[in-house]
């Protein structure tokens, strides 16, 4: 392409005796710097479908390919995030109108079709890092959360903590796995596998605050062009953010209900349970010590029944 | 936002189903046993959180774990109330407690996926773990539990008396340690996602201290009716045990409330869960230790065989409880709807009404 079209590429990008520095910038128009928060805004109102990102990521982190199955659920056949699956692109046809009534006819809105590329959320207050006992999940110098595979021992602890179900472990080898928000490529200057491959620009990578206006212009757009069922899931204290949980650093602009998405809409923070949890129990064995002391106590002035 | 416009549908801060779909008013009126399923949409019912990867060791180090650390207490207790009839209680207790802090790490590191890398637990402490804590708890307690039964030991072979102060602390310090090693593993599943869990946080600690200590007590009565120069008298332990049922009943019927409220299936719905729950966990568990020591306690005498029966009764029980938790919260976070029926937002549901 760049022999066909030199104007289209930008001048520093020509060389390609090597790599090129801050892609980026040419690809994504952000630099990534240390220090700085970045983020996914994935848009579902521009999702084809195409699965394009669960390949490059797939591609891009050598991940294993799943057992080759039909789900029959819509054009789904990937089911759900997992060890060798972060990219997740999800099919909801509706096929039925909110009356009921089976539609007959396209409707002019995305032709009644939803498609959604899931990913791991990357929260503020992330629950998988809380809870990991070895401190292989980390957060980064780019604010997202990543397993540092020679850390992981595989105690599974993130697994049912994540309030997404995203975390899994790999019984091949043992350990934890998830997004890695492509770490290796921001540190090269590159923006994340999937975002790049995403051809209609529904997966969007940038620095969150920048993302979040761009977010926000778009909800004003498509609320002005009618789509009122638009909003932001992830961000601005809306669904997705609840207890504790703050803003996802993958947000999501959807058009319905978030468990139509299978996201939940107010899910919690484990982290949150553990004080009172922790007292209740000191409590209770501190009330059976006082009922032991009672009853040990209590035999002493007794004669022996043995 | 202003410029956008009105908003006729507010999904991103609103329930997963229209308030004209479940009413209200109604609701807040419903009967404490009503089972609320999860009438909102879903995603082909598949799964919307994950279920932990553990199984029977787990359980069992749950089980363990628990009867180590509440033989640890009794045995502490018993050191310093009971007097001259529960040494034998004391000495049991502690070396039960022992017995326990060696086995638990290898269940633990067996039920690792990757065992090699089992001290990378030691690299950090974090209180937002629970499983890091419960590292650490369990490391404190093996080395007081250690120092105990070795002392003890020394004591009882030599005749020594040179170490009965670091004997004591040692007991001590393993019952205090203790006390969190019978009831953290609560709060390490109720922090996670899983519906079943999550929605016990309150009567799980309750449930799993009662079942610790019940189980401590049926370990330590097994144990010394084993042995020709048992002189414990039975009656300390017997009302403790009948204390302890009688909580492990009351949290456990607390938990089923708790999941009924909030919507989860709970357990009983499943046929092979349901049978474990009412034979093993509360018949086995729960009922026959109530019966035998109430009966013990009642006539006054010595229980003779069936004192062991019971305990054995109790221990079987109070394994089964930890399996039926673990098995039965796997199989909720498998339950889309009761993870949707959770993760509502309060102020739809609750708060506008109250």
């Amino acid at each position: 392409m760049s022999a066909l079209f030199p104007q289209f590429v930008p001048e520093r990008a020509r060389d390609t005796s090597g790599p090129i520095e801050n892609e980026s910038e040419i690809s994504a128009g952000v630099r990534i710097e240390p220090g700085k928060q970045y983020g996914f805004f994935t848009d579902t109102t521009l999702c084809i479908g195409c699965k394009a990102c669960e390949v490059a990521c797939k591609e891009w982190n050598v991940l294993p390919a799943e057992e080759m199955k039909l789900t029959g659920n819509s054009y789904d056949n990937t089911g759900a995030l997992g060890a060798t699956t972060w990219r997740h692109v999800s099919f909801i046809e509706k096929i039925k109108d909110p009356d009921s009534e089976p539609v007959t006819a396209m409707l002019p809105f995305q032709s009644n079709w939803l498609m959604l590329s899931d990913v791991c959320k990357h929260c503020e207050n992330a629950a998988c890092l809380e809870s990991c006992p070895t401190g292989a999940l980390f957060r980064t110098e780019f604010d997202t959360v990543v397993v540092q595979q020679d850390i992981c021992n595989g105690c599974g602890y993130c697994v049912p903590a994540c309030p997404f179900g995203v975390v899994a472990i790999n019984n091949v080898d043992g350990k934890a796995h998830k997004c890695t928000f492509c770490y290796d490529r921001l540190k090269g200057g590159l923006e994340p596998a999937c975002a790049k491959s995403c051809p209609t620009n529904s997966i969007q990578f940038g620095e969150l605050s920048e993302l979040k206006e761009r977010a926000g212009r778009r909800l004003g757009s498509l609320r002005d062009r009618g789509v009122d069922g638009a909003y932001l899931y992830g961000i601005d204290e809306g669904s997705g953010t609840t207890g504790g949980i703050g803003d996802l650093h993958a947000f999501f602009l959807l058009t319905d209900r978030p468990a139509v998405y299978n996201l939940p809409s107010a899910p919690s923070l484990p982290s949150r349970r553990i004080a009172r949890g922790m007292l209740t129990g000191l409590g209770t064995m501190a009330a059976f010590a006082v009922a032991a002391a009672v009853a040990f106590f209590d035999q002493k002035s007794r004669p022996s029944l043995t | 936002m202003s410029e956008n416009g009105a908003r006729p549908h507010n999904y991103g801060r609103h329930a997963d189903f229209e308030p004209g779909e479940e009413p209200r008013r109604k609701r807040r009126r419903r009967q404490e046993d009503e089972f609320r399923p999860y009438r909102g949409e879903q995603y082909y019912d598949l799964p919307v959180v994950k279920s932990s990867p553990w199984g029977w060791l787990i359980t069992s180090y749950f089980f363990i774990g628990g009867l180590a650390g509440a033989s640890q207490m009794i045995a502490a207790i018993a050191d310093l109330f009971g007097g001259p009839t529960q040494r034998p209680v004391v000495r049991t207790g502690r070396y039960l407690a022992f017995m326990g802090t060696l086995i638990s790490p290898v269940l633990l590191i067996l039920d690792l996926h990757t065992p090699a890398r089992w001290y990378n637990m030691l690299r950090i402490m974090r209180r937002t773990s629970p499983m890091s804590i419960g590292s650490w708890v369990l490391g404190a307690f093996g080395a007081a539990s250690g120092i105990a039964a070795v002392t003890q030991l020394l004591r009882e072979t030599t005749g020594t008396t040179r170490f009965s102060t670091v004997e004591r602390a040692a007991g001590l310090a393993g019952a205090a340690t203790g006390a969190a090693m019978a009831t953290y593993t609560a709060t390490l599943l109720s922090s996670t996602s899983t519906p079943l869990w999550l929605t016990a946080s309150r009567q799980l600690p309750i449930l799993f201290g009662s079942t610790a200590t019940a189980s401590a007590i049926a370990a330590i009565d097994v144990t010394l009716a084993m042995m020709p120069s048992h002189a414990a008298h039975r009656r300390p332990l017997s009302i403790l045990a009948l204390v302890a049922a009688a909580v492990q009943w009351w949290s456990a019927r607390g938990m089923e409330q708790s999941w009924t409220e909030s919507g989860v299936e709970v357990p009983g719905k499943d046929r092979t869960l349901h049978m474990v729950d009412t034979i093993l966990v509360k018949g086995a568990g729960i009922y026959t230790p109530m019966l035998a020591h109430s009966l013990a306690l009642m006539s006054g005498r010595a229980p003779g065989p069936f004192g062991p029966i019971a305990s054995l009764a109790t221990l079987i029980g109070s394994f089964a409880e930890r399996w039926l938790i673990v098995k039965a919260g796997n199989r909720s976070a498998d339950i889309p709807a009761d993870y949707f029926r959770i993760s509502q937002p309060a102020s739809d549901s609750e708060a506008e009404t109250r």
